[in-house]
């Protein structure tokens, strides 16, 4: 029966996340996730850590694989309390992608070896798909993995790697054999493992978080393969959906508008708060509706994916199921973008300063004037171009609703 | 949360869907438009033994009990073939009434088609229509309401008068004397109502209740909600109509369909769609079921009214970009008049502007946060000075 409204007994719990994070999230690393640079990885793992020690590192997962069994509106309340609190957001490569990959299709002794470890934080991902001729055009990667013995030894390059630098594990989608629906596979490999060289790539901001993975005979277990061999397209489209269903970016959207707000109200324009200006009011106001939407959007989501059941759903439109996960990748891309513009937008002059990425890192006072608020917040509007391209481009997602939803 | 529809939930949208295949395919609404009455006495009957005019009454007033979430999926349906019969003012304006305190006998006559009252809402954006003051026995209420939807079909109009008690509401019989009605045709074919009243003298049990701010608030919560109801169903019928023509119409040698400008285009259609969905999910989560209990409504008015303002924003949006590109991807066949094409372009951009439009609410919802959000800087501000 539908259900639209929250639980009463959510308040007693938004109180008991609402205290923990109070006592236990460090306050430098709250200041570090607040502004608009990337927090580093280190403090993600430090997070997780802190939340492990509560039973709390996978807000999504089930209990039996050590999550917390949370409903859809408990998750919901505790993302918004640590994004109020200015925790650093989890790692999403884990828990909303290559985690729930292992769980379905990883053998036992895979799901023994990298989860407990990912939950208590001691591991870090990084994503292996793209190459330099295999963008959204996945199907033609040419990274190819031989087996030899109990290991498999893989070459070829990967391209776009976020984070790969930071990460103690990649997952790799490496060719084992001919074609694309039976010759792909996936791959956990050891970031540090020999023969794999990580270059930089410095992007637009002037940060390191690209990389070039270089794969020269690298040596991986067979035991570190998900699933079956040759099945890596159905497990990656499968991660891709996943990830698309996260990708309306809710945490992210949520934490960026409650910024642009903050810097509206601080920031005066001829001698008056922008947030009082009726025009500009009005724009993060625009944008705040399609954030409304788009939660919901995302909850329809994974409410219809948490009933696999076949009943029909809220998530149905006109008789037919929904695939929600390019439709949240599409405006939620292009949410980021527009409310991290509108925040250098609001800074105005002040967007106009190069703030260093390492002087906040160490917590240095940045030598150029503005609000409190206004280191990162340029560096994020150029870093989330991204959003529209990586994940299968905008373009893309467009065609695939059009084939999808509308049979075109 | 849960948003999976139950068998009863199911089975109403499809009877519903199949009344409106069946009875009310864009030809019949032309032919009862054609007719000049306000609403097709047969049909409002059978929308009645179909029980759709009881399905917003609590059980325990002889309704169906069966909430918001029912009506609107059963309004989306009537939304896509546009139907004329003021099925939402009339539900409105029964929520208005039983939360106002109504007797039983009034809301039974709604729900058998007898009575048909709607409410004197004019410009939304504005408290209320009409003031009050005591005359004799009984009152005298001056005011006006211009465009109110159902007006022309209406046997009774509710309306809202400021008293120096609060505001009291009246409820008026259409053809009380001293009660001046123009009928007016609407850009959808529709007929809706002005009314004018200078000195409208009532009886002292004409009102029914002193303190009728919560209830009036009700019933014009359940009007734009169903309104954006009808306006989901009307973009859904745009969506298909327009994704079968480009199946079909030819152009260079192949079906429009192949080309990926109008795929993309078309997906965004799909896009505006299933957002206007999940807003109105989100406005209906707000809307309480049964309860008229005092507490409850306080707690959720602000919430309610903010989605409103929300969805109404949202649907605005939706609503023109979804009608404009049906009538943009059918050519030519979308500027006709006996297409339902530009019908549906048509009732979106009504809809869209009535009620103050976008703006005001976008407005409200600026002003809304700039409150929230000079409250929180105070209050980060204390937090920084405690520590």
């Amino acid at each position: 029966m539908t259900n639209l409204r929250r639980d009463p007994a959510d308040e007693p719990f938004r109180q008991e996340v609402r205290a923990f994070i109070a006592a236990h999230l460090p306050p430098d690393m709250a200041r570090r996730s607040r502004q608009g640079f990337h927090a580093p990885r280190s403090d993600t793992r430090e997070w997780t850590r802190i939340l492990h020690a509560r039973g709390w590192s996978a807000p999504n997962w089930a209990v039996e694989h050590g999550g917390t069994g949370w409903t859809l509106s408990q998750q919901a309340i505790f993302e918004e309390e640590c994004t109020r609190a200015g925790a650093p957001l989890l790692d999403i490569f884990g828990l909303s992608m290559v985690g729930p990959l292992i769980i379905s299709f990883g053998s036992e002794d895979l799901k023994s070896r990298i989860l407990p470890p990912f939950l208590r934080g001691e591991i870090s991902w990084a994503q292996g798909f793209s190459e330099p001729n295999a963008g959204s055009d996945l199907g033609s990667l040419q990274t190819r993995a031989v087996v030899e013995g109990d290991d498999y030894v893989i070459n070829g390059r990967k391209i776009w790697t976020s984070g790969a630098h930071e990460a103690t594990h990649i997952f790799f989608l490496v060719r084992t054999g001919e074609g694309t629906r039976n010759g792909l596979s996936m791959l956990i490999v050891d970031a540090h493992a020999p023969g794999l060289a990580i270059r930089p790539i410095i992007d637009i901001r002037k940060e390191h978080s690209l990389n070039e993975v270089i794969l020269d005979d690298v040596r991986t277990p067979v035991a570190n393969r998900i699933g079956e061999e040759g099945k890596g397209w159905g497990y990656a489209k499968a991660l891709l959906e996943n990830e698309r269903a996260f990708a309306a970016e809710i945490p992210r959207n949520r934490q960026n508008l409650a910024t642009l707000r903050q810097i509206a109200a601080a920031t005066l324009r001829g001698g008056r708060p922008l947030l009082d200006n009726p025009l500009f009011a009005a724009k993060i106001a625009e944008l705040e509706v399609e954030f409304l939407a788009l939660e919901f959007m995302t909850l329809r989501a994974l409410s219809q994916s948490a009933s696999q059941s076949g009943g029909q759903s809220g998530g149905q439109s006109g008789g037919h199921r929904v695939d929600f996960g390019s439709l949240l990748k599409v405006r939620g891309a292009e949410l980021v973008q527009r409310i991290t513009q509108l925040q250098v937008e609001a800074l105005g002059d002040h967007g106009a300063y190069f703030y260093s990425h390492d002087a906040h890192i160490a917590g240095e006072p940045q030598p150029v004037p503005g609000p409190a608020l206004a280191p990162g917040i340029w560096s994020e509007a150029m870093y989330r171009r991204a959003t529209t391209i990586y994940g299968g481009a905008n373009e893309i997602q467009r065609t695939l609703i059009a084939k999808q939803y509308l049979g075109l | 949360m849960d948003f999976t529809l139950s068998e009863e939930q199911t089975l109403l949208a499809d009877s519903a869907r199949r009344y409106v295949e069946q009875t009310y395919a864009y030809e019949a609404r032309r032919a009862a438009v054609a007719t000049g009455e306000a609403f097709g006495a047969a049909r409002w009957a059978q929308m009645a033994d179909l029980g759709w005019l009881a399905l917003a009454v609590p059980e325990a007033r002889g309704g169906l009990g069966a909430g918001a979430v029912d009506f609107a999926l059963l309004v989306e349906q009537l939304g896509a073939a546009m139907v004329l019969e003021p099925l939402v003012p009339v539900v409105a304006a029964a929520r208005a009434l039983l939360a106002a305190g109504a007797d039983d006998a009034l809301i039974a006559a709604v729900m058998e088609g007898h009575a048909r009252p709607v409410i004197a809402h004019g410009d939304l954006s504005a408290p209320y229509a009409a003031t009050a003051e005591r005359h004799g026995a009984g009152w005298r209420v001056s005011g006006a309401a211009s465009l109110v939807l159902g007006g022309a079909a209406a046997t009774h109009y509710v309306i809202g008068a400021g008293t120096t008690a609060g505001l009291g509401l009246f409820l008026v019989p259409a053809d009380w004397p001293g009660l001046g009605r123009r009928d007016v045709r609407l850009t959808d074919d529709s007929l809706g109502a002005d009314l004018t009243f200078p000195a409208l003298e009532l009886p002292f049990e004409a009102l029914i209740t002193a303190d009728g701010g919560a209830a009036w608030r009700e019933g014009l919560a359940w009007l734009q909600m169903g309104l954006h109801a009808e306006a989901l169903g009307a973009m859904d019928k745009a969506l298909w109509t327009t994704r079968d023509y480009v199946r079909t119409r030819r152009q260079f040698g192949t079906e429009l369909a192949t080309f990926q400008a109008v795929q993309h285009s078309m997906a965004d259609m799909v896009l505006e769609i299933e957002l206007a969905r999940s807003i109105l999910l989100r406005l209906l989560s707000t809307f309480d079921g049964d309860s008229f209990d005092e507490a409850s409504l306080d707690q959720t008015h602000a919430e309610r009214d903010r989605m409103l303002a929300a969805a109404k924003v949202h649907f605005a949006k939706a609503g023109f970009y979804v009608g404009a590109q049906a009538v943009q991807l059918h050519g030519g066949m979308g500027l006709t008049d006996d297409y339902v094409i530009g019908m549906i372009f048509k009732r979106l951009v009504l809809l869209r502007n009535l009620h103050g439009g976008p703006g005001a609410a976008l407005e409200r919802l600026a002003l809304e946060q700039r409150r929230g959000e000079h409250l929180a800087a105070g209050q980060r501000q204390m937090a920084q000075e405690a520590l």
